[in-house]
């Protein structure tokens, strides 16, 4: 369960984050919160020119 | 797709990104909301199926879990109750399903346990540093102490 501290750095109120938002989006937001901390958090997908990528991706077939 | 959810594949962030955005999934015509917190919580209290596993779930099982899901504040007040010997929460859960109309129990199992699935996913990215293990040590420590 999240602490008051977590939910004011993901800028929810207690009861946003129990009963209206999705869990999934406050495990990703308490994600965020911690990365801007330092913690070195798993990036499932490093968006750093991703775009980029798949554009040439897509014209070199 | 069992195979989606499995791998760490692309379709599976495109999954966990609808889902963050606010996507719902539908049961019998309705939109079902992904679960939160407390209904997380509440679903870890009833020992649903869906959250601590089973060979087999129950209909009763599944209309508890839809009802946390769908009618979380409600449900709360009716596990309370219960806790305190004024009721059961199954009734609560089974009056309100005779009033969602049909439900197609497969279809609720599957969007139920599709939920609960994705919904750690994001939680998941912090790294375990063993921190809360120390804390729970220390704490014991200055009770005894």
């Amino acid at each position: 369960m999240a602490n008051a501290a977590t939910l004011q750095a993901i800028g929810y109120t207690f009861d946003q984050a129990l009963f209206e938002v999705p869990a999934i989006r406050v495990g990703f937001a308490v994600a965020e919160a911690c990365r801007r901390k330092g913690v070195d958090i798993k990036r499932k997908k490093d968006f750093s020119g991703y775009f980029k990528k798949k554009r040439e991706e897509k014209l070199n077939g | 797709m069992v195979d989606i959810l499995e791998k760490d594949s692309e379709e599976k962030i495109d999954l966990e990104t609808l889902l963050t955005m606010g996507a719902r999934q539908v049961v019998s015509g309705r939109k079902v909301p992904p679960p939160t917190l407390a209904a997380l919580s509440m679903l870890e209290m009833r020992k649903s199926p869906y959250l601590v596993g089973a060979d087999a779930v129950k209909i009763e099982q599944t209309m508890e879990a839809l009802y946390i899901l769908m009618e979380p504040r409600a449900a709360m007040q009716s596990i309370l109750m219960e806790n305190l010997g004024k009721g059961y929460f199954i009734f609560d859960a089974l009056v309100w399903a005779h009033g969602f109309g049909n439900i197609n129990h497969g279809e609720a199992a599957s969007v139920i346990a599709f939920y609960v699935k994705y919904a750690a996913a994001g939680f998941d990215l912090i790294p375990d540093d063993g921190r809360s293990q120390i804390v729970k040590k220390n704490d014991t420590t200055a009770a005894n102490g």
